[in-house]
């Protein structure tokens, strides 16, 4: 794959602020490379690789910044406003990764023959989303690429796996509509389709 | 004197914001939501970004009584009971324009706790007992609560006030029918029930709390389960008032 796997002829369609969320509800009409299974777009410092699930996609971004590149999955928003109730609670066996986040602890994710430890970063500042990290290098070079396809699975799945742990803490889940494409699904609906989809994805997390 | 008193409570709103309708005063299996803590005292509390659930066991069985606390200025803190959707299609005959001046006396009349919680959330004076609506995405829901001065905290004499002052509101207002002169005012036994339905979408006046049963409890347990608890809390304030 790492004669294939290149930043440059990646059609260049994201614009430079572009971390979109791991669930992608409507189909993306611009143009992408199609690359081992994934879709590829690009802005100037970093690319989505989007995994195509019948009518849904499932995405990950790696950016490029101060030198370093970094493989990212955004959980969304609906964290935002608990992690400062979360800080002040204990951990609960109800939220592994909630609870392995506020202890420092990194998320290590495996499959039958690989591991790869993932930081959850909550959101904060100016970037209103939690979101999953691996840092992989430098930059875009093909093996960091081949990295970052092989393992962007693991980071969107903790992603996912953080929004049933919303689920878990809010109980009685907002009745909001989220949008996907022209329309709009409800918020529960979201969540149950982020926690089948999760399942799906034959990483699983290393018990803590 | 009318309408105009009571007509409009005053609201919180979290309706641009992902938080979860409050779930009813009365509760069976219930778990608390938020970051969870057991307290010493044997109380349970639930902690959200925009309200703290306080659950309190009401009886032997597996009822218990949630209560919430809010921020509501500076100044002060409401410790609220949520009763659903319950409240809104009667209030919508008090508040409108064709019965509202006459259903507004008897109720001043004969149901004065209910009178000055609307009347003291409509002039929005603080301290006081209140009537008011919480609203959030998709959902308006109405609230019996009482101030408290942010840091302070609440007593279990309270708790069991303010619970049977919400138990009393529920009843009432689901069963509008028992108001004292309700039904002439509202131009008779069929005109009432056509009335009710109309403005609540509901069949009778019993269905018309169905706003209390998202949570899952059942339409014909609910109205027995506030009269049981009802009973229980008159009793701690009988027992109350024989041990001064």
């Amino acid at each position: 794959m790492s004669d294939t796997l290149a930043f440059a002829p990646i059609p260049q369609v994201l614009s430079d602020d572009e971390v979109p969320f791991v669930l992608s509800l409507a189909p993306d009409p611009r143009r992408f490379q199609d690359l081992g299974g994934a879709k590829y777009r690009r802005g100037s410092d970093r690319y989505t690789i989007e995994w195509p699930l019948g009518p849904i996609g499932l995405r990950a971004v790696v950016l490029c910044a101060e030198g370093h590149s970094f493989l990212m999955a955004n959980a969304g928003p609906l964290l935002t406003d608990w992690w400062p109730i979360l800080r002040r609670g204990s951990s609960s066996p109800d939220r592994p990764l909630v609870s392995a986040c506020l202890a420092g602890e990194k998320i290590t994710m495996q499959t039958d023959d690989l591991a790869i430890d993932l930081t959850i970063v909550p959101s904060g500042g100016e970037v209103d989303y939690t979101t999953v990290v691996l840092v992989l290098g430098d930059g875009f070079s093909p093996d960091e690429m081949t990295l970052a396809h092989h393992v962007s699975l693991a980071a969107i799945k903790v992603a996912l796996l953080l929004a049933a742990e919303y689920r878990t803490l809010v109980d009685t889940v907002p009745d909001m509509a989220v949008p996907a494409g022209e329309g709009t699904i409800d918020l529960a609906d979201m969540l149950t389709l982020a926690d089948e989809v999760a399942n799906q994805i034959t990483w699983s997390p290393k018990q803590r | 004197m009318g309408r105009r008193e009571i007509s409009e409570p005053f609201a919180i709103s979290f309706a641009d914001r992902p938080v979860p309708a409050l779930r009813f005063l009365l509760q069976r299996d219930f778990k608390p939501s938020g970051v969870v803590e057991h307290l010493p005292d044997g109380l349970t509390v639930g902690m959200t970004p925009w309200f703290t659930e306080v659950v309190f066991e009401l009886t032997e069985t597996d009822t218990v009584a949630v209560l919430y606390r809010i921020s509501k200025d500076d100044e002060y803190d409401l410790v609220v009971a949520c009763l659903g959707e319950s409240v809104e299609p009667f209030f919508k005959l008090l508040a409108g324009g064709d019965y509202g001046d006459e259903l507004s006396k008897l109720v001043q009349r004969h149901w004065p706790e209910q009178y000055e919680m609307l009347r003291l959330s409509t002039a929005e004076v603080p301290g006081g007992r209140v009537m008011f609506t919480l609203h959030t995405p998709q959902r308006v829901q109405w609230m019996v609560a009482d101030h408290l001065p942010v840091g302070d905290d609440f007593s279990s004499a309270q708790v069991t006030d303010l619970i049977g002052a919400a138990l009393q509101t529920f009843l009432r207002f689901s069963q509008p029918s028992d108001l004292p002169g309700v039904i002439p005012v509202l131009g008779g036994p069929d005109l009432l029930s056509r009335r009710l339905k109309t403005i609540s979408g509901l069949i009778n006046n019993l269905n018309g709390i169905n706003g209390a049963f998202e949570d899952g409890l059942d339409t014909d347990d609910l109205y027995g389960l506030a009269k049981d608890a009802w009973d229980f809390v008159q009793g701690i304030d009988e027992l109350r008032r024989s041990r001064r």
